[in-house]
């Protein structure tokens, strides 16, 4: 077994499967183009650091990547948009804890910058679940976001969205 | 450096606690558009409402998501100088609509209506061709004679993926039997691919005449017609009729008013001698599709059967008000709104 050693951004070492490290559009480029997984050459040693992607985020992002291991990865961008997406209840398991926060965010991210298409369409997914049947206030709450809009601008939102209410 | 264990329960290793915030506004749009995609139809009114970002980023989204399931435009009639459009299943482009166009989708959530003046028409549908210009429409309706409109419309479907391009020619019969070559014009003007039409007829001195010449001059252009009658009497010459379509450049037929049993019999035994891949789906009265079911079942003989190369379906649906006649070579290409209505899938409002 292959085993190839993620380093993240605060120095933490991952050494995880080879086959895993599949899902991941970005570091399956890197080891096809650098040769890592050649047993026989020194390269296959080398870590690959990914500075963007903090250890405790990386070692939930693997532990998605286990419990996925074999599942068809998705390939393009040339996604049915109205398609509808389910959550399964393993992941939305896995997401619920940190739901309306920035940890699932920073998965989120790391998901984008991995190229991990299925984590980041589920990831997304149980984010945006999060909207349905709110306002905009309690969106705002929710997510710390300030209300920056003036009265007026409130109002004209309002009055654009008045047909639908 | 010590390494993470490997494989490690997942209770047993909480989501990361930090004190930094990492916060939705600070992430890069389109990370953002990415999770607004997936979100349903009220949550993005909801969210154009939390924050100038927000608004605008739902924006754009919508500018890639929208896809139209159904487009039916009118002019609505000669004197009312207002223009309607439905917008049938479709995710939200109309978002991006001026507001005032839009009529409130209350009574039937999966049908927006955009209402208009004659002179608001060329920004309106310029601001919609920007809204869903990465959009499928699967079905285009045109029904208007107006050289305004057509004009317009022929520039807005450049470029504009549609499946089925379709005209409506069922309204106002009587002004396009005048003149049908405005229809044929219009097929050719805006590439239309299929069109709605009756069949006309006329009883004198209590013998039903026929007129056919119209359907077949259509048949040479469009591959899909869609057909009704006027009269309830029954038709003469509809086996002919048909055979006469599918010899021509047209592939695709459903003859929505019901055949009776002698109509079928004649169109099972003359249309296999049309050797091309061709689709009719036609309708039959109920008392003749039971009949010829059940005779078909004393015989031991399947309601799916082959005549030459060629498939042949007779089936009653359940609660159906009629029975159904297909016969197909090649595929058994998808032909009615109902049809797409039940394919399409997931779309959230």
């Amino acid at each position: 077994m292959v085993l190839i050693t993620l380093v993240s951004s605060d120095e933490q070492n991952f050494p995880v499967e080879r086959e895993l490290l599949k899902q991941s559009g970005t570091i399956e480029t890197l080891i096809v183009n650098m040769n890592l997984d050649d047993e026989d050459t020194d390269a296959a040693a080398m870590p690959i650091p990914l500075p963007n992607v903090k250890g405790d985020v990386l070692e939930k992002v693997i532990q998605w990547m286990e419990h996925h291991k074999g599942d068809p990865v998705k390939e393009g961008d040339n996604e049915d948009n109205n398609a509808e997406i389910v959550v399964p209840q393993w992941d939305d398991d896995f997401f619920k804890p940190a739901m309306y926060g920035s940890k699932h965010l920073e998965l989120t991210v790391a998901a984008s910058y991995l190229d991990i298409k299925n984590l980041l369409t589920l990831s997304c997914k149980a984010i945006s679940n999060t909207f349905k049947g709110k306002t905009g206030p309690q969106i705002r709450e929710e997510w710390g976001v300030p209300n920056e809009f003036t009265p007026e601008e409130e109002e004209a939102i309002r009055k654009e969205n008045e047909w639908s209410e | 450096m010590t390494p993470t264990p490997r494989y490690a329960d997942l209770r047993s290793t909480p989501w990361p606690q930090r004190d930094e915030q990492f916060h939705i506004l600070e992430q890069p749009k389109e990370l953002i558009g990415e999770i607004f995609k997936h979100v349903d139809y009220d949550g993005l009114l909801a969210l154009r409402k939390v924050s100038h970002l927000m608004k605008e980023i739902v924006d754009e989204v919508c500018c890639t998501l929208s896809t139209i399931q159904q487009l039916y435009f009118t002019e609505r009639n000669v004197n009312d100088p207002y223009f309607k459009i439905d917008l049938g299943h479709s995710k939200p482009p109309i978002i991006l609509l001026p507001w005032k166009h839009l009529t409130s989708p209350r009574f039937n959530r999966n049908v927006v209506y955009v209402n208009g003046t004659r002179e608001e028409f060329p920004e309106f549908l310029r601001q919609f061709r920007d809204a869903i210009l990465r959009a499928p429409i699967e079905e285009f309706t045109i029904d208007s004679r107006d050289e305004f409109y057509l004009s317009a419309f022929e520039s807005f479907l450049q470029g504009l993926t549609v499946l089925r391009r379709s005209l409506d020619a069922f309204s106002h019969p009587t002004e396009y039997r005048i003149n049908w070559n405005i229809a044929l014009r219009t097929i050719r003007r805006l590439g239309l691919n299929a069109v709605e039409m009756g069949i006309y007829a006329r009883v004198i001195r209590g013998v039903v005449c026929t007129e056919f010449a119209e359907i077949y001059q259509t048949a040479e252009l469009a591959d899909f017609l869609h057909l009704r009658k006027y009269i309830a009497r029954p038709l003469p010459g509809l086996p002919a009729l048909i055979v006469g379509i599918f010899q021509r450049s047209c592939s695709r037929v459903q003859f929505e008013k019901p055949l009776d049993e002698e109509d079928v019999n004649e169109i099972i035994k003359q249309l296999p001698s049309v050797q091309k891949d061709l689709h009719l789906h036609a309708f039959i009265i109920k008392g003749p599709a039971r009949r010829i079911l059940r005779r078909m079942r004393d015989n031991n003989e399947e309601s799916c059967f082959n005549v030459g190369s060629m498939q042949v379906e007779i089936r009653i649906e359940p609660g159906a008000e009629h029975g159904i006649l297909e016969m197909w070579r090649g595929a058994r290409t998808r032909l009615s709104c109902g049809d797409i209505k039940s394919a399409i899938r997931g779309i959230s409002y």
